[in-house]
């Protein structure tokens, strides 16, 4: 892991090297841009039976901040608010029971944006990191609930789902954070690809794929042998960018 | 070139994931050594035990302290397998859960199975003998009740129903299994008989009653389903006694959140006007500590006598609720699915509910067939 750290700052330090020497066309933009995302909760659950998570839609708002350095090198920051959600749901017997955690970030992604083509239309390619403050989320899910146990009348009857038995309880709150467990600070890096169209000498629009992987664990390390977890994050998005200055 | 430097950024910031090791189920570790046996147990632990939130062990200290321990045991030797089991007592003596036990499989084994808070509450100073079966089915029918009470066959759930001063029904069973003997087809029984009646006089009260009182003492709770059978028929009306809730996941701290516990009524049920007292002592568990928390929360409950034993959880398969009872090819872990919290807000998982008016047991008014703690509940029902 240190290794690739190191050889990941001296990439980067060629880049910018490269970058400086190629100065030309030096501007700001700063934009506005909107896309949906579908967050993936990585962790290991093998050993629960008929369990798995699934991705949850999302939403991201940003205000991206971009210094052009050159023609095909920019330098951007865009803080953001982004949901990411997971969702736990089982199947088989068990099937209609899942909880949903929607979780809400401010996110501050630090870009390196590399680009091609003409002064209209342009293709890009973003990599980079961000880091995040979880501010807060939503719990919602359904589970069997024992106090609501009930045999059926007919005890010869086939049974295919638990909720035959202990009748559900559904529940839709305000997550309250745990600070033994919950990690509220994530970082982690990001790649993208894009395209953009200058629309005016001033205006232009932008469209981009992105994909975030965290490499903070979402709890803190309260314990032996944790099975951590991690969000994986891909977003398209739109957005439109304005010059300022000359 | 730039193309080449960005694609090997891209390469390096890929492999930034982070591995690790897979969970494994306790079932399926192949324990040729007490070393892995240790952890299949800890981690077994780990991952299903559902009262980590409240618990006072620490379990990571454990692991550093006992993996070591462990691995010095051979686990095919007999005086190593004895000595793993005093391990077992010390590491999981805090352990919360009051329906926790843990057995053996080892022929050399057999006997040693525990429960922690059997050990903890045998060295407390007020810790006494349960109140035997003989004081239930025949002291007290001799000395306390009316002519004409019913008792069940000796073969069969031991109950009592009766009368006493003839103003106050008295309902005694030793264990929650009361809805077996009302499955189809119903086979003749006492115990059915027997509740059967007790059932319809708390639908039409007899005349001259006053006041209700059920006993729980020295019962070790039983299915859930008597919460349908019995105690649904207490109340008219839906009693909440608090809240329960689950695990969610892997982690310790994972858990759902807290959701409505509530005994609804059942569909005869009609309002009882008197006063309903529940007897339990320290011997009184899990489906009994139930029945003692949902009446008192009734308006017209009340709880006598001692504080009860603290098993909260429900039991069953570990798969229904991300928590419970689990095995390896050493031992067999039983323990609760779930975590109950009282409508005052303490979680008594442990503890014990305590009651509203305490009577202590008493041992030389008891071998004197002196019931104090019956004679408390009757004095007030006025």
């Amino acid at each position: 892991m240190f290794m690739k750290r190191k050889l990941l700052s001296g990439c980067l330090l060629l880049f910018l090297g490269q970058a400086i020497c190629f100065r030309s066309e030096a501007q700001w933009q700063v934009g506005v841009g909107a896309g949906i995302n579908k967050n993936y909760l990585q962790t290991d659950v093998s050993n629960r039976v008929f369990a798995h998570y699934e991705g949850v839609l999302g939403i991201t708002l940003e205000v991206p901040v971009q210094y052009r350095v050159n023609n095909w090198f920019s330098l951007q920051v865009a803080p953001a608010y982004i949901r990411k959600g997971y969702k736990w749901v089982r199947d088989g017997f068990y099937e209609g029971v899942y909880q949903t955690n929607t979780n809400n970030y401010l996110q501050l992604p630090l870009i390196t944006s590399f680009s091609v083509g003409g002064p209209k239309l342009k293709g890009f390619f973003n990599l980079g990191g961000y880091g995040a403050w979880w501010i807060g989320g939503r719990v919602k899910g359904t589970m069997p609930n024992v106090f609501l146990y009930e045999l059926p009348d007919d005890l010869t009857q086939e049974f295919n789902n638990v909720f035959q038995f202990d009748k559900p309880s559904s529940y839709d709150e305000k997550y309250h954070f745990d600070s033994r467990k919950d990690r509220r600070f994530e970082w982690g890096w990001l790649a993208g690809a894009g395209i953009s169209y200058q629309l005016t000498a001033n205006y232009g629009i932008y469209a981009e794929g992105r994909y975030y992987q965290s490499l903070t664990d979402q709890q803190k390390n309260y314990s032996l042998n944790q099975v951590e977890r991690y969000n994986q994050t891909y977003s398209i998005g739109i957005g439109f960018m304005r010059r300022i200055g000359k | 070139m730039r193309v080449l430097y960005l694609l090997t950024g891209i390469i390096i910031m890929a492999s930034c994931k982070k591995e690790w090791k897979g969970v494994n189920e306790p079932e399926r570790y192949v324990s040729g050594n007490f070393a892995i046996e240790f952890e299949a147990f800890w981690n077994g632990m780990n991952n299903n035990y559902a009262f980590w939130d409240i618990d006072k062990t620490n379990w990571d200290e454990m692991y550093r302290k006992y993996k070591p321990l462990f691995a010095q045991l051979n686990i095919n030797k007999e005086d190593d397998q004895r000595k793993s089991v005093a391990y077992f007592k010390e590491m999981l003596a805090n352990i919360s859960d009051g329906h926790f036990g843990l057995g053996f499989y080892a022929s050399a084994l057999e006997d040693s199975s525990f429960s922690p808070a059997d050990l903890r509450k045998m060295k407390e100073p007020d810790h006494h003998a349960p109140l035997p079966l003989q004081h239930f089915m025949t002291i007290i029918p001799d000395r306390y009740l009316d002519a004409g009470y019913m008792k069940s066959a000796d073969d069969e759930l031991p109950m009592v129903y009766g009368t006493i001063r003839n103003k106050i029904l008295y309902f005694r069973f030793s264990e929650f299994f009361i809805s077996f003997y009302f499955f189809e087809p119903i086979l003749p029984s006492k115990v059915y008989d027997i509740a059967t009646k007790f059932f319809e006089d708390l639908k039409n009260l007899p005349p001259g009653i006053k006041g209700i009182v059920i006993d729980v003492r020295n019962n070790g709770g039983g299915a859930l389903v008597d919460k349908n059978t019995l105690l649904s028929r207490l109340t008219d009306k839906p009693v909440k006694l608090g809240s329960i809730r689950y695990k969610s996941g892997n982690g310790r701290l994972d858990y759902t959140p807290w959701m409505d516990a509530v005994i609804n009524p059942h569909k005869d049920s009609r309002p009882i006007p008197v006063p309903i007292i529940v007897l339990g002592d320290a011997y009184s568990v899990s489906m009994a500590e139930l029945t003692v928390m949902m009446i008192k929360s009734m308006p017209n409950g009340k709880f006598v006598g001692e504080r009860t034993w603290g098993g909260h959880g429900v039991i069953t398969d570990q798969d229904n609720f991300n928590a419970g009872g689990f095995n390896t090819a050493f031992l067999n872990v039983y323990m609760g699915s779930s975590m109950l919290r009282y409508k005052d807000g303490n979680i008594y998982e442990g503890v014990g509910v305590p009651p509203d008016v305490e009577v202590k047991y008493d041992k030389a008014a008891f071998d004197a067939g002196k019931d104090v703690q019956l004679e408390k509940a009757i004095s007030l029902i006025p």
